[in-house]
């Protein structure tokens, strides 16, 4: 099979995903609407429902489908390790402390007023994400191997849940229903203001990984070969965390911890294609995670007794894809 | 006339302070082949390890083509050093050809398309290697054998002046040391570089390299093969209570514990076997000694007794010996 054009394939795929994604919702919502209301020739609700809540899911589900299964990527590419994903260093662990920090303090010291500005948690959980990369970063400077550096994020990760734990043993009731919620993840909701900075920092994460793609072939022998082909290893690992970084930094504060999506379409991607060409398996990465994450988001929507929270859509439909990928390509992980 | 590719001047390597290899002097010129020994961790890798970069010197200066190393970016030395390693730690799911292209890593600034130009000299060294029919093949479903050619191949592929080869047959079995030590033997002659070996085979050093650097006890020592085995340095080197070079049989064997010899008697390949497994176990095989092993086409007779197996009569003379010593161990 030629490897173009099933890309072209997959391209067309989710352009009609993400109108698909339009559509679909409590009220739906015809392709033909749709189109009018790009062309300005639709009544107002419509308009509304389309350009203010519609389009931001959408592109909200279009952003976490870029950054997560690009970081993930990117740290099983440097790690070595077919486990790694975002979460692996921390990062979402640090920011889950932030955000609980912020609801189950704040509520604490009567500050509660201020939690109905989204911006707090946004704020709390950018933070919380960027502490873990500072404390992963400095660390990476003094450990030698990048297995030390896994088990750093483990323990980091380890950390902050016992924080949390703490948090939640002392938290009146209602505040640790708020937690779990933001826990279980939320692509609506962002406003376009809010979408603009998301769409800001994904972008330049997007930006800094493609200086890692050299490394990351290289490292497919190893970090003794890649450093004999020219590889500054210290230089790739900090390219990859400042990007990984901002990519789930700002995927987790803007739609919450979404698990499962950074580890498995890497895996989905590298196990169909068999390729040592990273530009190839990048651009797959890049164009399936979007297409995986509109379907989530689809699915989320369908559901005959409500709206499901996206967290549990994409273990409940990702974790069997992947395992019947694995099952019939009779290739392992790498 | 020979240039010169690698020059080490006053070089100390080690780890933090501890001084493994002393303030060392070598060079390596144009289309040499230098084989490097000497005993487990007597410094060889580690002195490799100083030469490509990833390991800072601990004293001294290395020059790649009068240029010191210092001042090389680690994509300059790619350019100019190129290595092949014991093994791959792991083995990449990817097409031979893509494994080999990675050669050309150290010339692009950004991942980029292979040229044309690039392509040829892909070509060009997968068909000198012997392996174009390996092309389309994925690395990891390749023996290790052919995949040790591979990675030999990607390392011509880096264009590079000098090759280290870190022990690159320490994993292969015999077939397949031989096909490796060929194929530098006639890269050597077919190309212009220059090949820097970290080998345990002896033999193959002493046969084929141009000169041989010998690692013991923090120095080096320089010089020609044929004046290395001629003064027995590395022979005497290498024999220690538990190896013990056997000058009359020219092999090494692990112990020599019997102050007799035995005789071995026929000409058949079975005489052949029980000789070697005699010396193998320590034990002198002389023509004129007073006590011998009569062996026909299928048959070992020694002191009238008929033995069936190879091992019963190195067991047999193994205690014989020591019956007729009174004991003496």
């Amino acid at each position: 099979m030629k490897e173009k054009p099933l890309f072209f394939v997959l391209i067309i795929l989710t352009l009609l995903l993400f109108v698909l994604s339009l559509s679909v919702g409590k009220v739906s919502i015809s392709f033909i609407e749709i189109f009018n209301v790009f062309s300005g020739h639709s009544d107002e609700m419509l308009h509304n429902l389309v350009l203010n809540f519609r389009l931001p899911k959408s592109l909200t589900a279009l952003l976490v489908g870029i950054s997560l299964p690009i970081s993930g990527f990117l740290m099983q590419e440097l790690f070595k390790n077919p486990l790694a994903e975002p979460s692996v260093l921390g990062i979402t662990s640090m920011a889950s402390l932030g955000v609980a920090i912020v609801i189950f303090l704040f509520s604490m010291i009567g500050l509660e007023e201020f939690l109905n500005n989204p911006w707090i948690t946004i704020i709390a959980s950018f933070l919380g994400a960027i502490v873990a990369l500072f404390l992963v970063i400095s660390l990476s400077f003094r450990v030698k191997s990048s297995a030390s550096l896994v088990i750093i994020g483990f323990m980091i990760a380890g950390l902050a849940g016992a924080l949390i734990g703490m948090m939640q043993y002392f938290a009146p009731s209602d505040k640790i229903k708020a937690y779990l919620v933001w826990g279980f993840g939320s692509l609506s909701g962002l406003s376009w203001e809010q979408l603009s900075v998301f769409g800001l920092f994904v972008l330049s994460g997007i930006i800094i990984s493609l200086f890692a793609l050299r490394g990351i072939t290289a490292l497919l022998l190893g970090e003794k070969y890649a450093q004999s082909l020219g590889i500054n290893i210290k230089k790739l690992r900090f390219t990859i965390l400042v990007s990984t970084a901002l990519l789930t930094a700002s995927a987790t504060a803007f739609a919450g911890p979404i698990s499962f999506i950074g580890l498995a379409v890497p895996h989905i991607c590298r196990t169909l294609l068999r390729t040592g060409d990273m530009k190839i398996l990048y651009r797959w990465i890049f164009v399936s995670g979007i297409f995986f994450m509109l379907l989530f988001s689809i699915l989320t929507e369908v559901f005959p007794f409500g709206t499901l929270p996206i967290n549990i859509i994409t273990a409940l439909f990702g974790a069997p894809i992947v395992i019947s990928i694995l099952l019939n390509n009779k290739n392992e992980v790498r | 006339m020979k240039n010169t590719i690698l020059k080490l001047e006053n070089v100390s390597v080690g780890y933090g302070s501890k001084e493994i290899v002393l303030a060392i002097n070598a060079t390596i010129n144009s289309n040499e082949l230098v084989a490097v020994l000497g005993k487990n961790g007597a410094g060889k890798s580690t002195l490799i390890n100083s030469i490509l970069g990833f390991q800072k010197t601990l004293n001294g200066e290395i020059y790649l083509e009068n240029n010191s190393i210092k001042k090389l970016s680690s994509q300059e030395i790619a350019q100019q050093i190129a290595v092949v390693l014991p093994r791959l730690s792991i083995v990449p799911k990817i097409k031979v050809s893509e494994l080999v292209a990675m050669g050309r890593l150290p010339y692009h600034k950004v991942l980029k398309k292979i040229s044309e130009e690039e392509q040829n000299l892909i070509d060009e060294v997968l068909e000198l290697v012997g392996i174009t029919n390996l092309a389309n093949q994925f690395a990891n479903e390749i023996s290790e054998g052919q995949l040790q050619l591979v990675m030999i191949a990607r390392a011509l592929c880096q264009d590079a002046k000098l090759v280290i080869l870190d022990e690159p047959t320490s994993n292969l079995d015999l077939a397949n040391q031989y096909r490796i030590f060929n194929l530098l033997n006639e890269l050597k002659s077919k190309t212009n570089k220059s090949f820097l070996m970290i080998t345990h085979e002896v033999d193959f050093a002493l046969e084929k390299a141009d000169k041989i650097w010998w690692i013991e006890n923090g120095n080096l020592f320089e010089n020609i093969p044929e004046q290395m085995a001629f003064e027995h340095q590395i022979i005497q080197k290498l024999s220690n209570q538990n190896l013990i070079y056997d000058e009359k049989n020219n092999r090494f064997s692990t112990q020599k514990s019997f102050s007799k010899t035995i005789g071995v008697k026929g000409n058949s390949e079975l005489a052949f076997w029980v000789k070697n497994a005699l010396i193998r176990n320590g034990i002198s095989v002389e023509n004129n000694a007073e006590n011998h092993i009569e062996i026909t086409e299928n048959n070992i007779i020694f002191e009238g007794i008929k033995f069936e197996t190879i091992e019963e009569i190195v067991n047999f003379v193994q205690h014989y010996e020591k019956y007729n010593c009174n004991g003496s161990e």
